[in-house]
């Protein structure tokens, strides 16, 4: 089933599982990325997943530090990464306001495709096999699955 | 993220390197900003270097778009690998804006 990883790196990777916590800062963020993406390197999972899940993570960290936190230092905002089952499973929560996920704008709209803002979680529900929001917004929880029939480029062209 | 520039008869070539995200848009900014002072009107960006661009480096193009076109000007891509493309196709952005192989289609197209 899980046709394009091999099933020894499956297995490791049940063992992937950490939390990291950062202060709402931007300029904090590539560190987290760039430490996150080098323990989930260790399972080959190919550029485009790598990829997929590098513009993933980055967006739901600067939503919540930038429209959770609004830039508050103070208030931390936290990653957990957990595989499970063939899939890797990504949670960001922070400690802001929330909000309505259903109320966001569609940004391929003619009349909004020149808006300015509002493509993050765009970008994130089409690069990811399943996200969910929880507790009113301040949790995402982002899938990327790793076997046939993932959300791939092709799979994607397809549907135009 | 680096960028250069090179002048191509009467366009102006931006080379960008590296991520484009939203720590380094804001000198992505400057740069166009500058472009704009300048008074350029033909702007060919290309990526070629660029590994990675995010919703935040999404936007500044977008601005410079319309930025460019309040003035009668034109900016044109070139280059774009299918990782960095695919954040276009996704957004339907590769519809706003003139997106090329090469430098030399996009130079011909001015």
């Amino acid at each position: 089933m899980f046709s394009n990883v091999p099933q020894a790196v499956l297995q490791k990777m049940e063992d992937l599982n950490f939390s990291k916590e950062i202060a709402s800062d931007l300029s904090l963020v590539p560190q987290l990325l760039s430490d996150t993406l080098k323990e989930i390197k260790k399972f080959h999972l190919g550029d485009k997943a790598l990829h997929d899940i590098k513009l993933s993570l980055q967006e739901a960290l600067v939503n919540a530090i930038k429209h959770g936190s609004r830039l508050n230092r103070v208030l931390p905002v936290r990653l957990d990464v957990e595989a499970r089952k063939g899939s890797l499973v990504m949670t960001v929560t922070d400690q802001g306001d929330g909000f309505d996920a259903a109320r966001l704008m569609d940004p391929t709209q003619p009349g909004n495709l020149q808006r300015l803002s509002g493509r993050g979680i765009f970008l994130i529900r089409n690069l990811m096999d399943g996200v969910e929001f929880f507790d009113g917004g301040r949790k995402i929880q982002m899938v990327k699955a790793f076997h046939k029939g993932a959300k791939g480029e092709d799979e994607r062209r397809k549907k135009g | 993220m680096k960028t250069r520039e090179e002048k191509k008869a009467d366009a102006l070539l931006c080379v960008i390197e590296g991520e484009v995200d939203i720590n380094t848009s804001v000198q992505l900014r400057k740069v166009f900003d500058d472009l704009i002072k300048r008074n350029e009107k033909k702007v060919l960006v290309e990526f070629s270097g660029v590994e990675y661009i995010d919703s935040s480096g999404l936007a500044t193009l977008i601005e410079m778009f319309q930025r460019l076109k309040k003035i009668g000007g034109k900016l044109r891509f070139s280059g774009m690998s299918q990782k960095v493309k695919n954040a276009f196709e996704i957004t339907k952005l590769h519809k706003l804006f003139e997106i090329f192989d090469s430098q030399e289609a996009a130079l011909r197209d001015f």
